[in-house]
């Protein structure tokens, strides 16, 4: 008898030490159920936290630390990036230059086979860098090409693949807000795990370095992806016809597209540039892209003959040039001790061009008010942002509790006792991360799941770029892959009746084929992702 | 400070201390109509539910500016910055204020306007009722736990800040690190507030008042 009530509190501790892993269970469990994921995360967190509480296995301190985490949120001068980002995507969206963009690639290269295909992947590693949510790319893209392709007599497979997948890519490719993220919780993961094996000079690593880590990648996709396209032009040409289009149109195509494709593209490789050249900070650049928007969109939208229209905010980008290259000639720093006359004209002609650029920012604005775009880019800016912190302050209670369980130390074990040494780790995580992009998002997946297991794998020697690649790549092959990935969803709530679900399934196939190519060779060849930030920030 | 002004500020906080605790058993009525229903009482929740609504669009009308304010800002930090070399402190200060009003304040509008991201593979197909239940349930066993655990943890949190009226590690900084704090208390509130309204309306649609939660989100919503 006494034997068996010995027993009882030795049941109770190993209860109490399968809590953590209960916990992630009954999260995916409650998450079903369709409640906003960021209190969902809270509400379990608080649970578990109760039922610790009662074992005895859990300390209320740990929960003292909330309102810090929520400030820490508010204080991180990394993520000030994020709203910024989301407004230059909004503007971008908005205005319909999104929209323009992927009409005019479309009559450049409608005239070729495949052609509309291969500009709906162009346009979605272009445009979705912005935004960075799923759901939207592939319902833009979905609203705006699918019925175009299918009118021209597009394999709706094909066409449906070739949609999901292009809007899965702005995932990968910088600068997307998800790699924003991932690359602040990748860099505190770092410092925590070279603080646990005891490194004297921790090393760092940045957004910055993920930026630079997932370049090469995302444009090998965008390779991969053309290619295959490309081949199934060739091959079986009934599958992505050629547009009819006459001379005069073809001519008139070229121009048109010589006036609308540039101003995009230009902002978005300044802005890429100047972080991945260490020029700018992620926060400065998305500055810089939010304003250059507004600067395009209101050039679109305002009224071409008056000179507070469309003069006015042209004159304005060319005043931000020349204050560029000004910049870059001559010291222009006030309050020196000294100042040449030469450098003396030159702040005062800065002045005037900072008053020029001043008044084209000011007009855009104007006359995107005048629209009735100005509120709802404003709004929906604030929504989309709000959105990512709570679920930012959802993940931190969720993992305070996590933590206070002794989760870390479970995962640590759990990947240290994976068959294959760090190899089998990174395949195990790989593995379930997979599979949880089948129920969440990778905003979720990036702020719950990586600061679990990424200071595990790192202390085990893996490469912090290249893991935080991996993630990525890894992510939006599995929105990718049927019957569960979200984009392949959001692809079914647009597509029209006509295109069955199990034809979206298949076109989604090869991509994924693709996408695993991707993950073997970036695994293979870890210099596709690490060489890059290795050159720039060394 | 001075003594009284001290005095001042903790009568104040006690008494916001009291008013929201005297106000919280209005929280569970939605609970009390299902259990109870009644005409009269239905009414009431409609009314109240449309009124926490209307503070945060309101609220909201102002705040999603700073939006806009932010990116303008920083623009202008950077151009600062790199052409004349001059750099503010309470410039780039100003960016986390706006930043940390933005998403503390929305929260409740962005509950709202159904904006939080749901995991809806069931949710999407499911009827006005079976969203109306998991509304419900989501907001007393997930999203007022959590806001409650906030206020009180950040109760003693912020009021320490306010004790020392704690400022910017700048001397050049913006001096009102205690009110940037108070901003996690705001956000709680607000959150629990749209959850009740939340809370209400999926009451209201679970007893066969109102055709859908969803919907009246967004006619709530539409600006």
């Amino acid at each position: 008898m006494s034997e068996f009530f010995q027993d009882i509190p030795y049941c109770f501790c190993l209860g109490a030490n399968y809590l953590d892993i209960a916990m992630v269970v009954v999260l995916c469990a409650l998450l079903m159920m369709g409640f906003p994921a960021a209190f969902t995360l809270a509400g379990v967190g608080i649970a578990f936290a109760v039922i610790g509480l009662s074992m005895g296995v859990f300390d209320l301190a740990y929960l003292e630390f909330f309102p810090q985490r929520i400030f820490g949120a508010v204080t991180n001068q990394v993520l000030i990036a994020v709203p910024l980002f989301v407004f230059m995507g909004v503007m971008l969206e908005r205005s319909r230059i999104a929209e323009e963009l992927l009409e005019e690639m479309a009559r450049l290269f409608g005239a070729m086979r495949g052609g509309l295909g291969i500009s709906v992947t162009l346009v979605g590693a272009l445009l979705a860098a912005s935004t960075g949510i799923v759901g939207a790319t592939v319902v833009t893209m979905g609203l705006l090409s699918l019925p175009t392709m299918l009118k021209r007599g597009y394999d709706p497979s094909f066409a449906s693949g070739s949609i999901a997948a292009a809007g899965t890519l702005g995932q990968i490719i910088p600068p997307s807000i998800v790699l924003i993220l991932l690359g602040d919780v990748i860099a505190n993961a770092y410092q925590q795990a070279q603080l646990s094996t005891g490194a004297f000079a921790p090393d760092t690593v940045s957004v910055g370095d993920v930026f630079a880590g997932a370049l090469f990648p995302g444009l090998m996709l965008v390779g991969l992806y053309l290619a295959y396209q490309a081949f199934i032009a060739l091959t079986q040409p009934q599958k992505a016809p050629a547009m009819d289009v006459d001379i005069r149109d073809k001519q008139q195509a070229f121009r048109a597209a010589l006036k609308t494709l540039p101003p995009p593209i230009i902002l978005i490789v300044a802005v890429l540039g100047s972080i991945l050249t260490g020029v700018a900070t992620p926060t400065e650049a998305a500055a810089v892209g939010a304003v250059g928007a507004t600067l395009i969109a209101g050039a679109r939208l305002a009224p071409r003959k008056r000179f507070f229209g469309t003069p006015c905010i042209l004159l304005a980008g060319a005043a931000l040039a020349v204050l560029f290259a000004l910049t870059s000639s001559l010291d222009l720093r006030v309050g020196r001790e000294e100042t040449s006359t030469a450098e003396q004209a030159g702040i005062v002609v800065a002045f005037i061009l900072c008053a020029l650029a001043a008044l084209g920012v000011g007009a855009s604005l104007w006359h995107i008010h005048a629209k009735r775009l100005l509120r709802p880019v404003a709004d929906q800016t604030a929504r989309v942002t709000t959105m990512v912190f709570t679920i930012l302050i959802g993940a931190a209670l969720f993992s305070l509790v996590f933590r206070g369980l002794g989760g870390e130390h479970t995962v640590s074990q759990a990947l240290a006792a994976a068959p294959g040494g760090v190899v089998g780790s990174v395949i195990v995580v790989m593995a379930v991360m997979f599979i949880l992009g089948f129920f969440l998002d990778f905003i979720e997946i990036t702020l719950v799941v990586v600061p679990l297991v990424a200071p595990a794998l790192l202390a085990l020697g893996v490469d912090p770029v290249w893991l935080a690649v991996m993630m990525a790549v890894n992510l939006q092959t599995s929105f990718l892959t049927p019957p569960f990935g979200f984009a392949l969803f959001y692809l079914r709530g647009v597509a029209p009746e006509s295109v069955r679900t199990i034809e979206i399934y298949k076109g989604a196939l090869p991509f994924v084929a693709i996408q695993i190519l991707a993950l073997v060779l970036i695994a293979a060849f870890p210099g596709i992702a690490t060489w890059l930030p290795g050159v720039i920030y060394n | 400070m001075s003594p009284q002004t001290l005095q001042i500020i903790e009568t104040v906080g006690l008494l916001l201390n009291w008013t929201g605790l005297a106000l919280s058993p209005l929280l569970v009525t939605p609970l009390l109509f299902l259990v109870f229903g009644g005409q009269g009482f239905a009414r009431l929740l409609q009314r109240l539910s449309n009124g926490v609504d209307r503070v945060n669009k309101r609220i909201a009308a102002g705040v999603v500016w700073l939006s806009l304010a932010m990116a303008l800002t920083q623009f202008a930090i950077v151009i600062l910055r790199y052409v004349f070399g001059l750099n503010f402190i309470w410039l780039q200060e100003s960016m986390t204020y706006m930043h940390g009003a933005l998403f503390l304040l929305l929260g409740g509008y962005v509950l709202l306007t159904d904006d939080h991201v749901r995991v809806d593979i069931f949710y999407r197909e499911a009827s006005p009722g079976r969203k109306a239940l998991v509304n419900l349930v989501g907001v007393y066993g997930f999203l007022m736990p959590m806001c409650l655990i906030a206020i009180w943890m950040a109760g003693p949190y912020v009021a320490r800040s306010w004790a020392i009226q704690e400022g910017s590690a700048e001397t050049s900084g913006i001096q009102a690190v205690f009110l940037l704090k108070s901003l996690i208390p705001a956000f709680a509130t607000l959150l629990i507030a749209q959850g009740f309204s939340l809370a209400a309306r999926s009451a209201l649609v679970l007893t066969g008042r109102t055709e859908g939660t969803s919907a009246a989100a967004r006619e709530a919503a539409s600006v």
